[in-house]
């Protein structure tokens, strides 16, 4: 195969992330099955899976406008739940049975209330509480509260979620993240098969349709991806940090002009699969909990934490030989915003060029974006 | 401000208030620095009675970043805090908070407990405390607080006050005597006892005393090192009595004919004394709560045992303060708040200052605006900025909430 594009595989995942519905939803539907909605990856999609669901990363794509969810967030909140509540008022989510929030931000936890008052037919509808620190203490708390979400879904759908089904969910996840594992190790050559463009469209589609065929169709591209000779040289590597990143604008962008993006820190990239859950044990709930907690801490609303993610970032950056790293935040994001300014001092110490900016979720000013990127990666090339 | 001509015990009170706030100012904290005493710093507000149990000094780096937004360098001090690009969206006053860490302004201290209560900007300026070099070595705690109001939670909360509690101790080398944390707790439920029976008497008509009382009696019953000290005991009741003898004697505030009393429910803006004031002597209109003029109802702290105690800390910081109740709670537990106390002070309208970094205000201000609306409450959001007038002037909140009022039909 001479390139990606080609591949029947990609042409799916491509089109399960840029929309929100899709043919496999459509056949999980018709055969009677349940979908739940999530935000944010410290809900954990295991439980669900556990459940017979069908876990469903909420995102806003697609959406131009947030005119009828003004109504209820103000401007100054951030676009990414504005955009995302706007496309569930005005019917695009209707597929869901289930409507999971959390409290990871001071926006987001709201999207529940706003939720239930605005009248959306979603059955379920439930805000999960995080911890917002790690330890020890912190793992019994989310436990708690993981404990009560699962015994919620029980309830809501009538289902038992077993020892046994969590401990099958938690194995086909791993399964997952080996899987998604592998498509990054092939972003480490210098001439990777596959764009960061395209690796975001196959992350977004793992949280967008069911786990066990999403694996037998990665298994597929892996394989394809093998047989690809890139020959294509690129001006610089770069990684992204920062906030959700479930579209393709900032790899777009930097890919046109010249460089790849070879690796990230946000939350639709490696936290979902950097590390897996331990399959040891009689608690399966709690070997979550602890993951979430103790293990992927790499949320900036999780405090004290700050030197586990400056970490990996220095980490990431050694393994997949950065060039630069370009952080984003959407306007309005306080703990990235407040990352992204002690990164700042800390990569460039480092001597690891960096830019960070604001951006809207769909932004307006694409064209700022590019001119801002491209004086970036003139400035890395001349170092 | 009232005052009584007979004895002028409001004024004494204010000069006594006056000298008892000084304790929560910067400066007060740079002279301990520069005599070497030992003190803390913190990020939260969880463990109050604690610190004055140890009789340990401790200030609040927000609070700081707030109180430094009414000192006249303050338009410069904002600009240089948002030139540091922490967010164009963030709270002005936590921003302020971070830029006097950044500049040196704060002195470094023996010790510091870090949290995210209330809101996601300062869990942002715990990672800045956190990372902040020169103060590398200051040993740090960390808190989480929950969202979650139920038991469990709450005594996961408290066993947490309890762990930082024990830092405190180990670094300090004070070791906290229960006796006293019971002492201290029971004459703090005293206080809280007679911060709402100061509230009970403000609902009379007309009110009998002014907004200002009721954000003196917090900033010194519930903020800094004189929590359950029976001179604040005394203060309070005597503040209590003096304005039950107003309501017998049927008096208002001096030189000002009450015709609407509204609810403010935000912080009180740096711009408030100005605000205030004018909307009182202008329209009559006087401003009855406010998250600082607050009279609770506060939980009780449960002495019988000391996880009774540390939970009821837990309860009482989480459920009760307004920043954090409302800021970590839920949209029914805003808007029951709002019905409270616009019944128990016989309030004619509800002014939400919705200050632009407050994002869980904005993220239900529709709902807010629909749920209280419902009941036939007048309801108006400004969307103003709380620490930096320029966002929007006196002036223009002024107009604005006259405007409401006409249009309400409550000024005639």
């Amino acid at each position: 195969m001479e390139t990606i594009k080609n591949s029947e595989i990609f042409k799916k995942f491509s089109g399960i992330a840029a929309s929100l519905k899709n043919s496999e939803i459509e056949n999980w539907k018709k055969q009677g099955g349940k979908v739940v909605g999530y935000f944010c990856p410290v809900i954990p999609e295991e439980v669900f899976i556990a459940a017979g669901l069908l876990p469903f990363r909420m995102r806003g794509t697609g959406s131009t406008t947030t005119d009828s969810a003004d109504v209820y967030f103000k401007t100054v909140n951030c676009g990414f739940p504005r955009h995302t509540f706007n496309l569930a008022l005005i019917g695009e989510y209707d597929f869901l049975d289930g409507f999971v929030a959390n409290t990871c931000c001071d926006t987001i936890l709201r999207t529940a209330d706003n939720w239930k008052h605005a009248g959306l037919k979603t059955p379920f509808i439930y805000c999960l509480d995080n911890a917002h620190a790690s330890g020890e203490l912190m793992v019994g708390h989310f436990h708690n509260q993981l404990l009560k979400m699962k015994d919620a879904v029980e309830k809501q759908f009538n289902v038992e979620i077993t020892e046994q089904k969590l401990k099958d969910a938690v194995k086909l996840c791993n399964e997952t993240k080996l899987l998604q594992q592998k498509l990054y190790e092939l972003r480490k050559l210098p001439n990777p098969p596959i764009t960061g463009s395209e690796t975001v469209a196959v992350m977004v589609a793992g949280m967008s349709m069911p786990k066990e065929q999403y694996n037998k169709d990665l298994k597929i591209l892996l394989d394809e991806l093998g047989t690809i000779k890139n020959e294509k040289v690129y001006s610089s590597r770069l990684m992204i940090i920062g906030c959700g990143h479930d579209d393709t604008l900032l790899c777009d962008i930097i890919e046109e002009l010249g460089g790849i993006v070879v690796t990230d820190q946000t939350c639709f990239g490696t936290r979902t699969m950097i590390k897996t859950i331990s399959e040891e044990g009689n608690d399966t709930l709690l070997s979550i909990a602890g993951y979430q907690v103790l293990d992927v801490p790499y949320c900036p609303k999780t405090i004290g934490t700050h030197p586990q993610r400056k970490q990996l970032i220095m980490d990431l950056a050694k393994d997949y030989k950065v060039d630069g790293i370009v952080g984003q935040c959407f306007i309005s994001c306080d703990p990235w915003a407040g990352e992204l300014y002690l990164l700042k001092s800390e990569l460039h110490e480092a001597g690891i060029p960096f830019i960070w900016f604001e951006r809207e979720y769909i932004p307006d000013l694409v064209g700022q974006l590019r001119t801002r990127i491209e004086a970036f990666l003139e400035t890395i090339n001349q170092i | 401000m009232n005052s009584d001509n007979k004895d002028n015990i409001f004024d004494r009170l204010k000069t006594e208030s006056d000298e008892y706030t000084k304790a929560l100012f910067l400066e007060t904290c740079i002279e301990k620095a520069k005599n070497g005493e030992k003190f803390g710093l913190t990020n939260e507000d969880t463990m109050t009675e604690v610190h004055c149990a140890l009789g340990l000094p401790y200030w609040s780096i927000p609070v700081f970043g707030g109180i430094m937004t009414a000192m006249p360098q303050a338009f410069d001090l904002i600009d240089k805090s948002k030139e540091m690009g922490i967010g164009s969206m963030g709270c002005t006053g936590v921003k302020m908070g971070m830029y006097m860490l950044e500049a040196g302004m704060i002195p470094k201290p023996t010790m510091l407990v870090i949290g995210n209560t209330p809101c996601d900007i300062v869990s942002s300026m715990s990672e800045l405390i956190n990372n902040y070099k020169p103060w590398a070595d200051v040993p740090k705690f960390f808190m989480s607080a929950p969202h979650d109001k139920s038991e469990e939670s709450m005594v996961y909360f408290g066993k947490q006050i309890r762990e930082a509690a024990a830092f405190l101790e180990e670094i300090s080398g004070i070791k906290l005597d229960m006796d006293k944390l019971r002492q201290i707790s029971e004459e703090a439920n005293k206080q809280c006892q007679l911060m709402l029976e100061l509230q009970v008497l403000k609902s009379a008509v007309p009110t009998p005393i002014d907004w200002t009382w009721g954000r003196t009696a917090t900033r010194i019953s519930r903020w800094g090192p004189r929590i359950g000290d029976p001179i604040i005991t005394d203060w309070l009741e005597r503040l209590v009595s003096a304005t039950e003898k107003r309501v017998k004697e049927k008096k208002g505030i001096d030189g000002i004919t009450e015709k609407i009393r509204f609810m403010w429910y935000d912080m009180i803006p740096t711009m408030g004394d100005k605000l205030f004031t004018r909307l009182a002597k202008e329209l009559g209109a006087v401003e009855m709560s406010d998250y600082y003029n607050w009279g609770g109802p506060w939980t009780p702290i449960d002495t019988s045992s000391e996880e009774a105690m540390f939970t009821s800390f837990a309860k009482r910081y989480l459920n009760d303060v307004p920043m954090a109740k409302h800021a970590m709670g839920t949209l029914q537990t805003f808007t029951d708040d709002i019905f409270r106390i616009y019944k128990e002070l016989k309030c004619d309208a509800v002014v939400m200052g919705l200050n632009i970094g407050h994002k869980e205000q904005n993220a239900m201000h529709g709902a807010v605006q629909d749920i209280v609306r419902e009941r036939g409450i007048p309801i108006i959001q400004i969307g103003c900025d709380l620490w930096d007038e320029r966002y929007m002037s006196a002036d223009q909140v002024f107009d604005k909430i006259k405007t409401f009022f006409e249009v309400s039909g409550l000024l005639t």
